[in-house]
């Protein structure tokens, strides 16, 4: 038995997680070899190509265009993680309508208007789903509601299921971030309710 | 008295609502069946067994129950709440609550029928809307809730007719067997308790959380928490 949820490509391949099969304790002892393995194998491959930097602060007010009317995504999800990190409530509104659109489409676009409707075909930009899965990830940690740790799991399938696109320094260690800190919280719930690994 | 009518679809949890309707001689003025002839899912023996611990057999089909039963059906070959014909259907008739086994949202049309649906959600709403709540309740609260409303033009939110709480099941047939119990022994309490003759639906509070559909690692925490604690038991 193998772990497939990360294995296919999500962006061909979108996966609706509908009615899936239990398959008791050694599906959980295989998801974890697998979230271990795509980690030990981006540190091997790591010949990224260029450096990137994580400059934050600087657009987190700037994330519609200059006529408020159109919502850039990257810049918005980099604005909610600041607001997150500042222990804020004020943008949850914004948070859960994100979580929305990715959970029904299984993309982040990387542009919407203000309905948050897409007005772009662009969904390839994996730094938005990391970004995403790092808030989710924080939101799980602070709150325990299990939306957030829900979503980050899809994220980090999708995420994992692109891997090999990783090129940057920073999404690759983003990405070893969030799936170090997925097992972390993964591990404390199975505790938490009684799950033991053996 | 109500008119009561029920809305069927080929799936374990109408084949425990009308199971137990039949075995607790319910009376109900129209039964409909939406069937878009789909191959019936085949379950594992212990599914099956728990299913009829319950009182309902996921093995037969809902066809076969109605023609074991001769019960007088309205048989339409789709499934989908929302479809013209099933609305032209519903608007003909006299039924005041009819009880939809299915999910999802009702459109403008069928809503504006004179008849109300009702729909059991496996949830205690407004903390737990959406999709699998039950595996979330499980992970949060160690046990189940099932709410029963109401349908209205949004997800989860109609007037509260009944809520019930539920301990979480001891074995791992939760999609197929523990949903379709828990969902069809709140339809029984509707009805010992009269709750339709009453009408005293409670609007709901308008902060509440959506869940999405579980993913598989959070779903095997919760199905093994249920199994342990028997192992525990047991030990």
């Amino acid at each position: 038995m193998e772990y497939q949820y990360s294995k296919k490509d999500h962006f061909k391949f979108p996966e609706k997680y509908q009615m899936t099969p239990f398959q008791d304790l050694k599906f959980l002892i295989e998801y974890k070899k697998s979230r271990k393995l795509n980690l030990k194998n981006i540190k091997q491959n790591n010949n990224f190509k260029n450096w990137g930097d994580i400059s934050i602060e600087d657009e987190e007010k700037n994330w519609k265009d200059d006529k408020g009317k159109i919502i850039y995504t990257e810049k918005l999800l980099k604005f909610l993680l600041v607001e997150i990190l500042r222990k804020s409530k004020k943008e949850d509104i914004l948070l859960n309508k994100i979580i929305k659109k990715f959970e029904i489409k299984k993309k982040i676009f990387e542009s919407y208007n203000l309905e948050f409707k897409e007005n772009t075909t662009k969904y390839l930009n994996l730094k938005n789903y990391i970004l995403l899965s790092i808030i989710c990830l924080f939101k799980y940690e602070k709150t325990k509601n299990l939306k957030f740790l829900n979503t980050s799991l899809k994220l980090n399938d999708l995420i994992s299921s692109q891997r090999k696109k990783l090129i940057i320094l920073e999404d690759i260690l983003l990405y070893s971030f969030i799936i170090k800190k997925e097992l972390e919280v993964i591990e404390i719930l199975m505790n938490k309710v009684g799950v033991k690994n053996e | 008295m109500n008119k009561i009518g029920i809305i069927l679809t080929p799936d374990t949890r109408s084949k425990a609502y009308i199971t137990k309707i039949i075995k607790n001689k319910i009376k109900i003025d129209e039964i409909i069946f939406m069937n878009d002839e789909r191959e019936d899912k085949k379950f594992h023996k212990n599914a099956i067994n728990e299913g009829k611990k319950y009182g309902f057999d996921i093995s037969k089909s809902i066809e076969s129950i109605i023609n074991e039963n001769n019960l007088l059906v309205k048989k339409f070959n789709f499934v989908d709440i929302n479809n013209l014909k099933l609305i032209e259907y519903i608007k003909k008739s006299n039924i005041e609550f009819f009880i939809f086994t299915g999910g999802g949202i009702l459109k403008k049309d069928i809503l504006d029928c004179k008849s109300k649906f009702i729909h059991f959600h496996p949830g205690i709403v407004p903390e737990y809307r959406g999709s699998t709540c039950f595996y979330y309740s499980i992970l949060n609260e160690n046990n189940c809730g099932v709410t029963s409303f109401i349908m209205d033009k949004n997800l989860d939110t109609g007037d509260i007719i009944y809520q019930k709480k539920f301990k979480k099941p001891s074995h791992e047939f939760i999609d197929d067997v523990y949903d379709a119990h828990i969902r069809s022994e709140t339809m029984l309490d509707l009805f010992n308790k009269k709750l339709l003759d009453k009408k005293n639906f409670k609007k709901q509070k308008a902060k509440g959380d959506t869940y999405y559909i579980i993913h598989p690692v959070l779903k095997h925490i919760a199905t093994l928490s249920c199994i342990s604690d028997v192992k525990n038991k047991s030990t």
